[in-house]
């Protein structure tokens, strides 16, 4: 990519937006957080199952956000874990 | 987490999401045919929603709104302040021994160890203080166990305590990154309504980003501010719904998907920011 000034916009699939295509997408997170009540939910889903870009939409959507969720998967050191079970036992033995 | 999962997805927050393929989103629409089921109870202490009650909501915005007060860190709102309304079930809390408690606490609470450390790991941004406020939180739980209401949703309970404690204590040692008002945020929401790849990412480029590992959605996410990166944490890698994460932060609802709807966009916008660089130093 040259030229960096280019709007984000004008990177993707470049035709405008039906208004159903805007409907789902503006919906498409709550859609994804089951924030939505049905059928309104039934209707961006039937859009999304019909118009390849938004399901393409729909899934970087999803993917970003499963990165999200493995990026921030830690477990707790032993040594924590212990401090915290000692800590519990110190304080039931008092 | 709350949400309809694929069966390859494992639980989420214990080491298996950790290794979690990322193949299987090639099984397009899954989450459209479950998307009606608000929670499967994949986590049992997720079952009661909206179990913490109008009260405790209350008592967290009254620390948030006067931070240098802080009348007593240890105080932990009480979760049974409404318990005449409910209805007369046995409550396990009358009877058992201290001893039983413990024992309660251990099986109930320490299962959520480390998902409560990985949110500590984002709100403190390094392992010495995500321990210690871990901690620390555990410590406060437990003293106040005996005022969790059992039956209630216990995770959302301790993810409070973490919040207050983390506001309290840690909050105010740490520097604050991006701004609220970023800029980037709104281009992104023109961008939303303006084309399909609206959030900034195509497809090759989450695959990239996917590629490149963990680090650089963890650092993107570090250089949210404190609101809007936990409210995305709280979300998108625990699955709360937004009353449950109004209830936590001690936040209106309104404040919390106006502030997940920014934080996403951030993130969004950092990650194509890297996935760029990254086309262009490729070549691609």
């Amino acid at each position: 990519m040259s030229d960096t000034t280019l709007p984000r916009v004008d990177q993707g699939a470049g035709e405008p937006l039906s208004d159903e295509c805007r409907d789902a997408l503006g919906h498409l997170a709550e859609l994804l957080d089951h924030a939505m009540s049905e059928p309104d939910a039934e209707i961006v889903r039937a859009h999304i199952e019909t118009c390849e870009p938004c399901l393409e939409a729909a899934d970087v959507e999803e993917h970003v956000r499963l990165l999200v969720r493995r990026a921030c998967s830690s477990r707790a050191p032993d040594e924590l874990r212990l401090r915290i079970v000692s800590q519990i036992t110190v304080r039931r033995s008092i | 987490m709350t949400r309809p999962s694929p069966p390859t997805r494992g639980a989420l927050g214990g080491a298996a999401a950790a290794g979690a393929a990322v193949d299987d989103l090639a099984a397009v629409g899954w989450w459209m045919m479950n998307a009606t089921s608000n929670d499967p109870g994949t986590d049992a202490a997720n079952g009661a929603v909206g179990a913490l009650n109008a009260s405790d909501a209350v008592d967290v915005a009254n620390d948030r709104v006067a931070p240098p007060v802080v009348a007593d860190e240890t105080a932990v709102p009480a979760t049974d302040a409404d318990a005449a309304e409910a209805p007369a079930e046995k409550d396990v809390r009358e009877t058992e021994t201290d001893a039983e408690r413990t024992l309660r606490f251990e099986t109930d609470a320490l299962p959520h160890l480390d998902q409560l450390y990985s949110a500590a790991m984002r709100m403190t941004r390094n392992p010495s203080d995500a321990e210690d406020l871990v901690q620390e939180a555990f410590a406060k739980a437990y003293g106040s166990f005996h005022q969790f209401r059992p039956g209630t949703n216990l995770k959302a309970w301790l993810y409070r305590i973490l919040t207050n404690t983390y506001i309290n204590s840690y909050r105010k040692k740490q520097r604050e990154p991006l701004q609220s008002d970023s800029d980037g945020v709104e281009d992104w929401e023109i961008a939303r309504a303006a084309s399909h790849t609206g959030n900034g990412l195509r497809s090759a480029e989450v695959e990239a980003l996917d590629r490149l590992g963990d680090s650089v959605v963890r650092d993107a996410l570090a250089q949210l501010s404190d609101d809007f990166r936990l409210v995305v944490y709280l979300a998108d890698v625990e699955g709360f719904a937004y009353k449950e994460i109004a209830e936590i932060m001690g936040t209106p609802i309104g404040t919390v998907m106006s502030r997940l709807h920014r934080g996403r966009g951030q993130l969004r916008t950092l990650l194509a920011d890297h996935a760029r660089d990254l086309g262009m130093r490729v070549g691609s």
